[in-house]
């Protein structure tokens, strides 16, 4: 096992089918939780606490795409991995679009399952990295976002004290205070955090 | 001397003159005689008693006038004979319409050495070695008769044929050979015909003549008669001397009794009171011959001719008649070969769809068998592949590994035949948009379901602008209408109405309301389950095909069910307005 892995979710309507990926997904070292269909995924599961989920697409009362639209409207930080057994090409385009991390047809191979974890694992991670520093971020008063806006400008605390009205004293503790609450030790680290938190996820 | 001259020619002249009136006074009469052995035998035998007969009147004068049989009943008819002397039983065939008093029956009858056509009667030959021996064998041959009307010639062996049960034409063909009499023996003789109706003692005085042979003839039928001749029918004997219309009475009367008073005279012939003739008239009528049964065609001729008028207008309309059904055949025929191309274009249109119904279904099937399929392939690779990884990963039991590829290959197998089976369903489709006048695709559809059920009437009301074009794929929208109707139809619809229903930009819908309670829950809830079906012989594709046609049209099939308080369902064919050059386009504004 993976120790420090974000937590995997296979939903499938197909008992089998689950069985055998939760087998495979164990086989290549993770684990997941199964899930028999939308309904109940969404009851059980924590979608805030960030990981990977593998969704079907043909599914009673939830489709995979419904879900998948459940979970953007909620914010959710999971990385999507479709896994269908009826593709086209026009599906998997806007599921693409709409930012799911890959869409595979059954039946997957390993390597291919592999590379595709991988991937979403990682966007997993940027997800809830990004869901942190996007929660920072809010943390910051609406004076302190004003001077890291401008900093993002690539300003001199002079330049942004005049363009403020107000002192540079007052400006270099606002950005000290931002750079506290953004969790961050230097410039490069600060632009690159307050970049990340206002991307959409 | 010049008078008395004169005198004496005037006397002359009024001598020549009473010599004259008396000469006019005088009476010419026609005296017609069968002449069955030609004109000059006739001569010979008969000139001497009409001169006697000339010599019993001062101003009356008999001339002969040999008849043949075919002329008789003309001569008869034509008045061109006063008398007749023939066989009364000839006469009593012949239809001259004509009037005869019988005066006298000839009974000059040499009954020791007979002449032909003297006794009326028929003998029936063969060849000797034809073999033939009984009447009843003669079906199927050819033979020979002097004449129709010819009673011993041809009539009175023509019964020995009747009676036998044979028929003319269809048992038997004739050859009628006419006078002389001598012909039908000699075309039996020469083997032109099987066998021969010959007057009763032809091959006897043939015979006799030296031109036949009897040794080589064999009668058939033979009947015992009182002549000397052989015979194969009774005898009628009785020439009889008969007075036409034109002679006055007072004449016959006295020609009669004149003929028999003298009996003295023996070259003269011998007569004797008519003989009644009932048994000829028997004989004809067995065997249909009598005059007065023949006349029905002659009745028939002489009542069209009484109602000419009548005849023509009954004809005319028959004539107009027969044009009428002629032209209304026409009319019909014509009608029919329409309804025939009709019913032709239908059924071409009815093919098509059922082509495509056909290759939908196959679509449908084969992409659902593939999903389907894929769920235990998926199964069996996720178990395969995470076992082969195990085993590589902790380097135990390698030897498996192998065998797990092997289990991995032939699941990429099946993964590759359900790949090609989903290429196929999708492949056989022509997707081709062209602008489609809405109205009229409606109105194909519905008049192509109404002839499929026209058992059980659906009043189908269309509210669709006749303008409304839309750039989409013809033979989907057709497809998907007549599915959605016929589903009302089996539903037991007995009201559908057809709309347009108006969505947001892009989209028009055509609606489909019937009035056959509508749709469960369950089926809104999850409306296009495969195989899903309530009839006894769906295959529960119907909706999942229109969906999916639908989608690939770009637009979708909407379910509900009424709102306005009908039980019945609505179905909507949402479809995507797209964009067409043709001004009067798309036209979707209400």
């Amino acid at each position: 096992m993976k120790p420090d892995t974000l937590p995997i979710h296979i939903v499938d309507d197909d008992a089998s089918v689950r069985e055998a990926l939760l087998y495979l997904l164990q086989s290549l070292g993770y684990d997941a939780q199964t899930w028999p269909d939308g309904r109940s995924f969404l009851d059980g599961a924590d979608i805030g606490k960030g990981g990977v989920v593998i969704l079907d697409i043909r599914m009673p009362h939830l489709s995979g795409q419904e879900l998948y639209q459940l979970l953007i409207e909620a914010k959710s930080t999971l990385a999507v991995i479709i896994l269908t057994g009826h593709a086209d090409v026009p599906m998997a385009v806007e599921m693409l679009k709409k930012g799911v991390v890959d869409f595979l047809q059954k039946p997957v191979a390993l390597a291919q399952m592999d590379v595709a974890l991988e991937n979403a694992l990682a966007q997993a991670e940027r997800n809830l990295l990004c869901c942190r520093l996007r929660s920072l971020y809010a943390s910051l008063s609406p004076r302190e976002k004003q001077v890291t806006e401008l900093v993002l400008q690539g300003k001199t605390n002079r330049m942004i004290a005049d363009e403020l009205y107000i002192a540079v004293r007052t400006v270099e503790v606002q950005r000290a205070s931002a750079m506290q609450k953004m969790q961050v030790d230097n410039l490069p680290e600060f632009v690159r955090a307050v970049n990340q938190a206002c991307m959409k996820p | 001397m010049k008078f008395s001259c004169r005198h004496f020619f005037r006397i002359l002249l009024l001598l020549w003159l009473a010599a004259y009136s008396g000469m006019l006074s005088a009476k010419t009469w026609y005296v017609g005689i069968l002449a069955p052995r030609g004109v000059q035998a006739a001569q010979q035998e008969w000139q001497p008693w009409l001169n006697w007969l000339s010599t019993q009147w001062e101003n009356e004068t008999f001339i002969l006038v040999p008849m043949q049989l075919a002329d008789a009943e003309q001569m008869i008819a034509d008045k061109r004979v006063n008398f007749v002397l023939a066989p009364q039983a000839q006469f009593l065939s012949m239809k001259t319409g004509v009037e005869m008093r019988w005066l006298a029956t000839l009974n000059r009858m040499d009954m020791a050495q007979p002449k032909a056509a003297e006794l009326v009667g028929s003998a029936v030959w063969v060849r000797k070695d034809s073999g033939l021996q009984d009447i009843a064998q003669l079906r199927g041959k050819t033979i020979a008769a002097v004449q129709e009307n010819a009673f011993g010639g041809f009539l009175l062996g023509y019964k020995l044929l009747y009676d036998a049960q044979l028929r003319e034409n269809r048992d038997y063909s004739l050859v009628f050979t006419g006078y002389p009499i001598d012909q039908t023996l000699l075309l039996l003789d020469r083997k032109q015909v099987d066998a021969a109706i010959a007057p009763l003692c032809l091959m006897e005085e043939m015979q006799s003549r030296g031109v036949l042979d009897s040794a080589q003839f064999q009668l058939l039928h033979p009947v015992n008669n009182h002549s000397a001749c052989a015979g194969s029918t009774e005898l009628f004997p009785n020439w009889s001397l008969a007075a036409l219309p034109d002679v006055p009475d007072s004449l016959a009367t006295r020609l009669g009794s004149l003929l028999l008073q003298n009996q003295a005279d023996v070259l003269l012939p011998g007569w004797s009171p008519v003989v009644a003739s009932t048994r000829v008239e028997e004989i004809l009528h067995s065997i249909y011959r009598h005059p007065f049964q023949q006349s029905v065609w002659a009745g028939i001729k002489n009542w069209v001719n009484e109602y000419k008028t009548w005849v023509g207008i009954t004809l005319l309309l028959v004539a107009l008649s027969f044009l009428n059904y002629a032209w209304v055949s026409w009319l019909a025929w014509r009608r029919q070969k329409q309804i025939t191309q009709a019913y032709e274009q239908m059924r071409t249109y009815e093919r098509m769809m059922m082509h495509a119904d056909r290759l939908n279904i196959l679509g449908e099937m084969a992409s659902g068998i593939a999903h389907e399929v894929n769920q235990p392939v998926s199964v069996i690779r996720h178990y395969a592949e995470g076992t082969r990884y195990r085993l590589q990963k902790q380097q135990t039991h390698t030897e498996l590994i192998p065998v797990l590829d092997k289990v991995i290959e032939q699941v990429e197998r099946i993964t590759q035949i359900i790949e090609n089976l989903r290429k196929w369903a999708k492949s056989e489709r022509n997707d081709q948009s062209v602008p489609v006048n809405i109205a009229q695709a409606v109105a194909k559809s519905v008049q192509f379901v109404r002839l499929q059920n026209d058992r059980h009437p659906m009043n189908i009301h269309i509210n669709i602008p006749a303008d409304l074009v839309l750039l989409t794929v013809p033979s989907v929208i057709e497809q998907v209408l007549v599915n959605s109707l016929l589903n009302c139809w089996q539903q037991q619809a007995t009201q559908v109405d057809m709309s347009i229903r108006y969505f947001e930009e892009p989209f028009l819908g055509i609606t489909i309301a019937d009035n056959a309670g509508g749709f469960s829950q369950e089926q809104l809830e999850f409306p296009f389950v495969p195989f899903r079906t309530n009839k006894d012989q769906g295959l529960g594709l119907g909706l999942v095909i229109c969906e999916r046609l639908m989608r690939v049209i770009g637009g979708s099939l909407l379910l509900d069910n009424r709102s306005d308080g009908i039980a019945g369902a609505v179905v909507t064919l949402k479809l995507p307005l797209k964009k067409h050059s043709d001004p009067k386009g798309v036209k979707a504004s209400s």
